[in-house]
């Protein structure tokens, strides 16, 4: 059993071979400054990535109007790493009323 | 014309809902969603489930059951009360998932077996029940036709039954739609595609994170001028024109291009420059996609016009209906224009400058209206729009 990543790279490198996985991509097409139609993620490719990241990081990440921003693979990845680590750093200190 | 949603029953209490920026949304409770991300719906409850619960039985499911109250309403408001065989009205209703309810129990009953089996199941869960429930009750005779096109279904049937009415085939039809799909495991699947808000839908604002889903029933009655006249019956608004259209793209995004099609071919239809239409209830379903690609497509087809012409969406009040959808929305666009206010999104909490439009927002506007247009834009990229006139006899 792995433990969930937690530093900046660690998440990015799951979120890359989820990509890779759920957007049935070889590897090296994965070109950071590519846009997402020439490599190829498509609309449904996008919510088997979201469901790979509930299922990976135990959160519920909703296409949100950052998504509208973001043309690059490499924007992408910036994203959902941002969210990710927003969602540990509330889970490991819960704000208190 | 009549409804039935979570604003409660009939097309008065959804109008008054969508003008006072009231909305239906609250939080469901579904078994086996404990561990649910998002748990909000525009959920029918109250009185008005009770009264749906006095038309569903052995062999009429929710769906329907919502669909039958509806048509009293629109029956008794047309003035169509007494039975009678009419070969030259037909019934066109729109459904996405039809008895989803009935569905999910008949799967129970059969898989996990914790539930009784219901023999009738197959009369209960098949689309055009409510179609042909309508028929059944009212004697109708005329063709009956179900169609299904996920959030586009209605559109799509009241502009089918339009154009069956303006080609002379019938002098009347039923027309409209009903949803009835808020099982757990229904919630689930579209929770899955995560394009539900956990938090509130605000169609055309910044940081909107998606749709919130209802369920309701909403039934016009179409007639054709002659016929109406002749028998005396009160005229809501005219009802101009229809257009529908394919993106041809992709599944779960919209197209543009397509959206525009779709609208133009309404305003043809209807005989109506761009110029002339004074109101549009948007699609609007709050997720990042459809109102990007839905301003893009305003902007294609009205140009400059986008800045000034008001464009709301209602769905944050009564929620996205799916099949439903345009049916209870063009009940919203109806009032507007006999009101002649504008109802606003609410839920806004600031311009997306990638939607430069004018939303209404969070509080109603009475604009002077002579016609009005209505969106819908389902998956699978299929657009409808209806456009609607005041009556001004």
């Amino acid at each position: 059993m792995t433990t969930t990543p937690h530093t900046k790279d660690a998440i990015r490198d799951e979120l890359m071979r989820i990509i890779a996985r759920e957007g049935e991509l070889e590897p090296e097409r994965l070109v950071p400054d590519a846009t997402l139609d020439t490599i190829g993620i498509a609309s449904h490719d996008l919510v088997l990535i979201l469901m790979s990241i509930e299922e990976t990081f135990d959160l519920y990440v909703t296409v949100d109007s950052d998504f509208a921003d973001v043309e690059t693979l490499d924007q992408l990845l910036n994203l959902l790493t941002e969210r990710i680590r927003e969602h540990q750093a509330e889970a490991a200190a819960p704000a208190t009323a | 014309m009549g409804a039935v949603t979570a604003a409660g029953l009939g097309a008065d209490a959804l109008w008054n809902a969508a003008r006072t920026g009231n909305s239906a949304v609250r939080e469901v409770d579904l078994p086996g969603r404990e561990n649910a991300r998002v748990n909000i719906a525009a959920a029918i409850g109250g009185s008005t489930d009770e009264a749906i619960a006095e038309y569903t039985n052995a062999t009429t499911d929710r769906f329907a059951a919502m669909t039958l109250l509806a048509t009293e309403e629109a029956f008794g408001q047309a003035g169509l009360t007494q039975r009678s065989l009419e070969e030259r009205c037909g019934i066109v209703l729109g459904t996405g998932a039809g008895g989803a309810v009935s569905t999910d129990r008949n799967a129970r009953a059969f898989y996990v077996k914790d539930v009784d089996a219901e023999p009738m199941s197959v009369p209960k869960v098949m689309p055009n029940a409510a179609a042909s429930l309508i028929s059944m009750k009212h004697g109708i005779t005329g063709p009956a036709l179900t169609i299904s096109t996920a959030c586009a279904s209605s559109a799509q049937a009241i502009g089918l039954g339009f154009e069956m009415v303006r080609s002379g085939a019938l002098d009347r039809v039923v027309v409209g739609g009903s949803e009835a799909m808020l099982t757990p495991a229904v919630f689930r699947a579209w929770e899955m595609l995560h394009v539900l808000t956990p938090t509130a839908s605000r169609p055309f604002s910044t940081r909107r994170d998606g749709m919130v889903l209802g369920e309701g029933a909403a039934i016009f009655v179409l007639e054709a001028a002659d016929s109406a006249t002749a028998r005396g019956a009160e005229s809501l608004a005219i009802l101009a024109g229809y257009g529908t259209s394919s993106d041809a793209r992709d599944m779960l995004r919209p197209d543009a291009e397509g959206a525009a099609r779709a609208m133009r071919l309404a305003l043809q239809s209807a005989n109506l420059p761009p110029a002339a239409i004074d109101y549009i209830n948007a699609h609007g379903t709050g997720t990042v996609y459809n109102d990007l690609a839905e301003a893009r497509a305003l902007r294609m087809v009205f140009g400059e016009q986008t800045q000034t012409m008001p464009v709301s969406s209602t769905k944050p009040i009564h929620g996205h209906c799916i099949g439903a959808a345009g049916a209870i929305e063009l009940i919203v666009t109806v009032s507007a224009l006999h009101a002649q206010i504008v109802p606003p999104t609410i839920n806004w909490l600031g311009a997306d400058p990638k939607c430069p439009l004018d939303p209404v927002p969070n509080e109603s506007r009475p604009v002077g209206m002579e016609a009005a247009l209505c969106n819908s834009f389902a998956f699978g990229g299929i657009n409808a729009s209806l456009v609607v006139r005041r009556d001004q006899r």
